[in-house]
């Protein structure tokens, strides 16, 4: 009752919202580490099926060397093909952004393109190029492009008209039209577009390894799953998330630097 | 290019019409509009939303072209767009990526001003619109009434001699928008430029213009044109009070309801281009009536 009256200082209050924020998730992720850890020592499924996420984490530390040169490559062809697809996404979303007749002859294809089952496609690419890199970036690309196309075309369509109006009344050419209003005003939709596309980019890679693959974390999966060493499995799939999840990470700390403004940090701002 | 070298005298619209053209189809915004603004003067423009009052100020900035009649700078057709005009609307249009003194200097920027010189002009300006110490602040950081002296200080600072003011006032809550109409007054008695204000408050028109252009609904024309003779400089809350601003106001609500009752309804339903307009139209006519006592 009496600690109820005591003010509480700001800090103490962002403590506490810290921990509202990344604990609920921390304790849901113990939570289920326990369960499963349990599940799997108790006998209750062989460890070919369900291994125990302590004898996971054995495996990565034994076998660090194995698994480090699979995720090289691995984000090797992620690091390859996702400023390829930014580019692309950028270059293709710009054009069907500024241009009003693209947005209907050419956007359409540009779905269409997305339709495409990438599982599909990947022994395809297999075929076409081997088993080296470049299918992996073929697919990288594919994915990645597609949500930053999106994202570029909405955040140039959503530019503030008055603010054009305002500019081209006083002979505001197009370039700077461009610069000073349409680019900082679709930078909070590209990014939206970034981060989804840093969640696909390591899932396109690892479903470009299991078409055929010398090495890389998807590659490493499923020769463990041949061999029944379903911990590396695990393992493996622990690695990929990371790196989807590190990469969506980078994305966000990017965002918060580069447009600050957005309305999402607005909200919570200490002002 | 931008900048001209002669100085406004009068811009006038003879016959203006004009159609948008919307998927294959026509639709008529503009029936005709007469209409001559000379030098210096104030002059307001009441129509149900929906009219075509922006549209009639696009073709008088020259971002659209007319589909009838002429536009005339200065007596001569107006191509491109109208060298004295500078805009301000009803959302302050502030890019939230730039800080209030980056706001307010982007027209100078426009314009090819050096950078130097639309700093000092904007530190001038912002102490005159009562903005100092908020150079630094974000658009979402301010009030409303703020954040339309930010607009407006931008579109001054452009120094262009013809402000087209579009329901600058519009979305302020009545207090805000009465401290806003004496500033803009006040503001406006010191280099008297000329200004079209459009604005759907009869009030608003009465007090602030020299001249009350009357629209109908869209397809708009002139309706009527009312002198109003308040001497200047103008304080609010007098006009406000007089006998004669309550005349004037009744006489012109007449005329707007009466016409957007009559002539509103079988469009409305007539006509899927634009769904519920007219019914607005005709509630915001009869809001204004109530909000001015
Ligand atoms: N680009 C456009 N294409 C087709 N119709 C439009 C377009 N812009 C506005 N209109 C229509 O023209 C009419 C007049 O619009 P506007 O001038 O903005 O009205 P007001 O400013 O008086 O509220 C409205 O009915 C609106 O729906
Ligand atoms: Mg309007």
């Amino acid at each position: 009752m009496v600690a109820e009256q005591v003010p509480r200082d700001g800090r103490t209050r962002g403590v506490r919202r810290g921990l509202a924020v990344a604990g609920i998730p921390l304790l849901v992720l113990v939570v289920f580490f326990a369960v499963w850890e349990f599940a799997s020592k108790s006998g209750w499924q062989p460890d070919y099926i369900l291994p125990a996420p302590s004898d996971v984490a054995n495996d990565l530390w034994k076998d660090r060397g194995g698994y480090w040169d699979n995720a090289q490559t691995t984000l090797t062809e992620i690091l390859i093909g996702f400023p390829i697809g930014l580019v692309l996404g950028l270059v293709i979303g710009g054009l069907i952004g500024m241009v009003a007749s693209l947005r209907r002859t050419a956007y359409p294809f540009v779905v269409a393109s997305q339709s495409l089952p990438t599982l599909a496609l990947a022994p395809l690419l297999v075929l076409w190029f081997g088993f080296g890199v470049v299918p992996k970036v073929i697919l990288v690309v594919q994915v990645v492009f597609f949500p930053i196309t999106v994202a570029t075309v909405a955040g140039l369509v959503s530019v503030p008209q008055q603010a054009l109006v305002f500019g081209r009344t006083l002979g505001a050419g197009w370039w700077q039209l461009f610069v000073k209003i349409r680019v900082p005003a679709s930078l909070p939709h590209v990014f939206s577009g970034l981060k989804i596309a840093a969640s696909y980019a390591a899932v396109a890679a690892v479903i470009a390894e299991f078409a055929g693959a010398e090495s890389g974390l998807g590659a490493l999966m499923l020769r463990a799953n041949d061999n029944l060493q379903t911990e590396a499995v695990f393992g493996a799939l622990i690695l990929i998330t990371a790196i989807g999840v590190g990469f969506f990470a980078l994305m966000s700390l990017l965002e918060r630097l580069i447009v600050p403004w957005h309305e999402q940090y607005r909200k919570d701002g200490d002002r | 290019m931008s900048r001209s070298s002669d100085r406004f005298e009068t811009l006038a619209l003879k016959g203006v019409g004009h159609q948008f053209r919307a998927g294959g189809e026509l639709v008529p915004t503009i029936a005709g509009v007469d209409l001559e603004v000379g030098r210096s003067e104030f002059v307001t423009v009441v129509g149900p939303s929906g009219c075509g009052k922006s549209t009639l100020f696009n073709l008088a900035a020259g971002l659209l072209r007319p589909t009838a009649g002429q536009v005339k700078v200065n007596g001569e057709p107006l191509e491109g767009t109208n060298p004295y005009v500078a805009y301000m609307f009803q959302q302050a249009a502030l890019l939230e990526w730039r800080d209030v003194l980056g706001n307010v200097v982007l027209g100078q920027e426009f314009l090819g001003m050096p950078k130097g010189e639309a700093r000092a002009a904007a530190m001038e300006g912002l102490a005159e619109f009562g903005l100092s110490g908020f150079e630094r602040r974000r658009a979402w950081e301010l009030s409303g009434g703020m954040r339309q002296r930010v607009a407006l200080l931008r579109t001054y600072l452009t120094q262009r001699e013809l402000l087209l003011l579009d329901e600058p006032f519009g979305a302020l809550d009545a207090l805000t928008r009465l401290q806003m109409q004496q500033f803009l007054l006040d503001r406006w008695q010191r280099d008297q430029r000329t200004v079209i204000f459009i604005t759907h408050d009869v009030d608003e028109a009465l007090l602030l213009g020299d001249r009350v252009i009357v629209l109908a609904p869209r397809p708009t024309y002139v309706l009527a044109t009312v002198e109003v003779g308040f001497e200047r400089p103008r304080n609010a809350e007098e006009v406000l009070r007089a006998p004669e601003f309550t005349e004037l106001k009744t006489q012109m609500l007449e005329m707007l309801v009466v016409d957007s009752e009559s002539e509103v309804e079988p469009d409305g339903s007539a006509n899927g281009s634009g769904p519920g307009r007219p019914a607005e139209a005709e509630r915001s006519a009869r809001q204004d009536a109530g909000s001015g006592e």
